[in-house]
């Protein structure tokens, strides 16, 4: 298996929807804690699995704000394994999920230097190196209803722009909306081999206009004439 | 396979269903609990308002929950110390409750208006509203006179139903989508769920708003109107669409006033106003009869255009023929708004015509049978997929009930009202065009002590003799609504409270009960100036308070709690009973009548009170009828008993649900002593689905 996300950024507004859920999930999980620095201070913040990423593109007209999640993209070649020097970062061979075995981290900040998507997040409160683990303590839990094994972020996504899937599975529907829509892995000529993909935004619909008027002058009310319709 | 993986331990939580309060679009939530905590919220899959999905704002209500704002017990500001400072003594409910009935006594039998109840952003105003009813005040009201009110106010005076929760776009069937002034807010997530379904379709979404955030980042195309100026590219749209005689014909003459003649002569009674005959009923000019006839009925065929003379000899002219006259002037052409609007003349013109393109090329027809207002069957439902929705950067505009009206112009112009695919109503609207509900005016009524109102305090007015003013033309309301500064203020004006009750503008309060208002920000935005006007003195009265007594309700600590005199504070929504009432701000979707409940999920761990079991409390404490039984004792144990027990009128409750005897009716029916239970039961909401030609 290889198991990873699919982000639609054709309707993906950008909301923190995903973001949110997932600190609530990982907050309190087993696997977390998923940290908040002064909650209810006067300058909140913490650590994050996932961040959305906002950019403004080109000019009126063809302008566009693109709303960019980002999270782990369990890549298949992920350096940040490679460089971990306590062997506290893995990856699973039986679904491609990199973890971080938190009683190895020392929280040296080697991964989150070789991660090129800015995935990795120290904790500051554990010492240890934080990141997204498709919520690995949600999908394999038999006792949750089987929808709702998926990763919180893809659960609560109130655009549907998320979608969690095999994909090693050819029919998985992560398989065939990345090859339906085009989806893409980011930054492949770095050669991580990123899982995860994301769809473009969709073309523009052309709709067809039919003008009648060329003169359009107060007058032209003359030419309104009533017709015959019954009520 | 997951030995290093450790589990959720199921068997220590537990699985609740309640409503979400993060904001008002009331999604349905599954909540996890453990060890009487909140562990996790999520969106509730068969919830018909979100779908299980669920926003950043609903997730984020377990730190709400666990806020270190929570106010924990009754506090009564420190004798000798001024407001502002902070500094209380805690005192229990029991003397709280005293103080206030005392208190409320006193006003309620001497001057009843010189009570002001205001609240926040509530979901409660059918009860809020009935008790201020009871009271006897006319000075109350919600937060929507500072949110909703121009496009509420504006639909209600134009279609029946409006945008935000008494319409939505039809999702399912919409081709084009056009969004005014709306970011990533009212509703949240069904519009989200919503464009998402309309860009898989196909459909084209555009968006008109100054900034390209939220929603907007997604749209097929965008127009950055300069901010206010979406009424004039409205109007601007509505030129294009009389100019190249894009409308829907039909429509105007079948569901629309269009025909009906108004009344032409300048400076004299009557101008403006629509001819109507000895029954008040409005005139159109039937051209097949050749007669002035009865604009109501339905076998008639009106000019839609045209100008004739009354038999009492006045001119007049149909509401179509003064648009047509209004709107082709150049003054409303594209390249004459475009540089007020900052669009290109080409993209106001170019969209107009493509909404007309959807509406009249791509119609919808469904094979539904239905029966019109007059009786007459027809075998199928036409939908114009033209869908539009407005938010608060329409209604928060000083011009938006005029923008808004513009925008609804449109509509009706395609034709794209109310049907499949373009902007549909949800139950109970759409209501009589304005509703018939009248605010009281009746200063009799008003001034006499110890005696409810016998209308509402909000409503609204059609008429000059509809004003809330005295017999000089002074405002009866402490927010001046419904005086002829604001003669159409549908939701009250609660952001002009604190500085007129300061004022003494157009008079004094005694009290002022604020819950969940933080008006210090609510204010005209003025957290500085209001807090000034707080702490003001009469030096004419003793040097008291100019409002002297401020009553604050809210589950948190604001920039407002510090200047009340009298701190009750309120449980959150997850530990309290609530009601998402039909006849209040429902929940419905076009498609389902619904409504929904809250539930204690967890029990407080501070001395609160729910607000609405504190109001049915001191309602039996002041006597009022509606709560109070013939021997005077309190008609209700409760806010619960209350909900289920209290009848609007025979058979129409709070919750539509589970009524009768033994729960087997639905939207009416008697009393069910287990109706709370059979809310819980089914994850605490209510949806009456449609038949197909009821929808």
């Amino acid at each position: 298996m290889r198991l990873g996300l699919v982000i639609d950024l054709d309707v993906c507004v950008g909301c923190h929807a995903c973001a949110i859920a997932c600190k609530e999930w990982n907050a309190s999980g087993t696997i977390g804690p998923l940290s908040d620095y002064q909650p209810y201070g006067a300058e909140p913040s913490g650590v994050w699995f996932n961040r959305i990423r906002h950019y403004e593109m080109d000019e009126y007209p063809n302008n566009k704000t693109v709303n960019f999640p980002m999270s782990c993209m369990h890549c298949e070649d992920a350096d940040c394994v490679t460089v971990c020097p306590t062997g506290a970062s893995y990856k699973r061979p039986e679904d491609g999920i990199v973890l971080i075995d938190q009683d190895k981290c020392m929280g040296c900040n080697y991964c989150s230097w070789a991660c090129p998507y800015g995935a990795r997040e120290l904790d500051r409160s554990s010492g240890t190196m934080k990141k997204c683990t498709l919520c690995v303590d949600r999908i394999y839990d038999q006792d949750l209803p089987v929808e709702e094994r998926q990763p919180s972020c893809v659960l609560t996504c109130p655009a549907h722009a998320r979608m969690f899937g095999d994909f090693d599975d050819p029919d998985s529907a992560v398989s065939r909306t990345v090859r339906e829509r085009s989806g893409f892995g980011l930054m492949p000529e770095l050669n991580y081999n990123p899982t995860n993909r994301y769809l473009p935004p969709r073309s523009k619909p052309v709709i067809p206009v039919e003008p009648k008027s060329k003169g359009g002058l107060k007058e032209s009310i003359k030419q309104f004439a009533n017709k015959l319709v019954r009520r | 396979m997951n030995a290093k993986i450790k589990l959720e331990n199921h068997d220590a939580q537990e699985i609740k269903y309640t409503t979400c309060y993060m904001c008002a679009c009331r999604c349905g939530i599954k909540v996890t609990l453990e060890d009487n905590k909140v562990r996790f919220i999520q969106g509730n899959r068969n919830h018909p308002t979100n779908q299980g999905v669920l926003c950043a704002k609903g997730s984020a209500g377990i730190m709400k929950q666990y806020s270190t704002a929570k106010l924990t017990q009754p506090l009564m500001r420190k004798p000798g110390t001024e407001r502002g400072e902070g500094i209380y003594e805690p005192i229990s409910w029991e003397q709280a409750l005293d103080v206030l009935t005392e208190r409320l006594e006193e006003i309620r039998a001497t001057d009843p208006s010189k009570l002001g109840f205001f609240t926040g952003r509530d979901q409660m105003q059918a009860l809020t509203g009935l008790w201020a009813q009871q009271f006897g005040t006319p000075n109350w009201s919600a937060h929507g006179g500072f949110c909703s009110v121009n496009m509420a106010a504006a639909g209600l005076y134009s279609i029946g139903f409006s945008f935000w929760e008494f319409g939505a776009p039809d999702w399912d069937y919409a081709k084009y989508f056009l969004m005014w002034g709306v970011a990533e807010d009212h509703s949240s997530n069904p519009i989200k769920i919503g464009l998402e379904k309309l860009k898989r379709r196909g459909g084209k979404f555009v968006t008109v708003n100054p900034v390209r955030t939220g929603y907007s980042a997604i749209a097929d195309e965008w127009l950055p109107i300069k901010p206010g100026m979406d009424g004039l590219l409205a109007m601007s749209m509505v030129h294009v669409l009389l100019k190249h005689e894009k409308f829907d014909y039909e429509f105007l003459v079948r569901y629309t006033n269009a025909s009906w003649l108004v009344v032409q002569a300048p400076g004299q009674k009557g101008d403006g106003l629509f001819l109507r005959d000895e029954n008040d009923h409005p005139l159109i000019w039937d051209i097949e009869k050749e007669a002035f006839r009865n604009g109501i009925d339905g076998d008639i065929a009106p000019a839609l255009f045209g100008e004739y003379v009354a038999p009492d000899g006045r001119r007049v002219k149909t509401v179509m023929s003064m648009m047509v006259e209004r709107y082709l002037d150049e003054r409303y052409a594209p390249e004459n708004v475009a540089l007020e609007c900052g669009l290109p003349a080409e993209a106001i013109e170019r969209i107009a015509l493509e909404m007309a393109h959807v509406a009249f090329k791509e119609t919808v027809e469904l094979p539904i049978e239905w029966t019109d207002v007059w009786g007459r069957k027809h075998d199928k439902v036409v939908g114009r997929p033209v869908a539009m929705y407005a938010m608060r950067g329409i209604a928060a505009h000083s011009n938006g009930f005029h923008s808004c009206r513009a925008i609804h112009m449109i509509q009706m112009l395609l034709g794209a009202l109310d049907a499949p695919g373009n902007f549909r109503a949800r139950a109970p609207y759409p209501k009589p065009i304005p509703p018939h509900q009248l605010p009281e005016n009746n200063i009799d009524i008003i001034n006499a002590p110890n005696t409810p109102l016998s209308r509402p305090p909000l409503g609204f007015p059609t008429r000059p003799e509809d004003l809330v003013i005295d017999e000089f033309g002074n405002p009866l309301r402490i927010d001046k609504a419904y005086s002829w500064e604001v003669p159409i203020a549908s939701h009250g004006l609660m952001h002009m409270v604190i500085t007129n009750a300061t004022n003494h503008d157009p008079y004094a309060l005694d009290t002022l009960i604020l819950f969940m208002a933080n008006m210090a920000w609510n204010s005209s935005m003025n957290t500085a100036n209001i807090q000034d006007m707080l702490r003001a003195k009469d030096m004419e009265n003793f040097g008291e308070y100019k409002i002297p007594f401020l009553v604050v309700i809210d589950a948190f600590h604001s920039e407002m709690t510090n200047f009340a005199d009298l701190i009750l504070p309120d449980t959150t929504y997850l530990e309290r009973h609530d009601s998402i009432s039909l006849l209040d701000r429902p929940i419905s979707e076009p498609d389902a009548a619904a409504d929904a409940i809250r539930y204690p999920l967890v029990k407080p761990d501070r001395d609160v009170r729910p607000w609405q079991e504190v109001m049915v409390e001191l309602a039996g404490r002041l006597k009022f009828p509606a709560f109070t039984k013939p021997d005077g004792t309190p008609r209700f144990g409760g806010y619960q008993d209350f909900i289920v027990n209290y009848e609007r009128s025979p058979g129409i409750g709070f919750l539509a649900g589970w009524r009768g005897k033994d729960g087997t009716k639905s939207l009416k029916g008697e009393p069910n002593p287990n109706q709370w239970e059979k809310y819980i039961e089914n994850q605490s909401f209510f949806a009456h689905h449609w038949p197909d030609n009821q929808k």
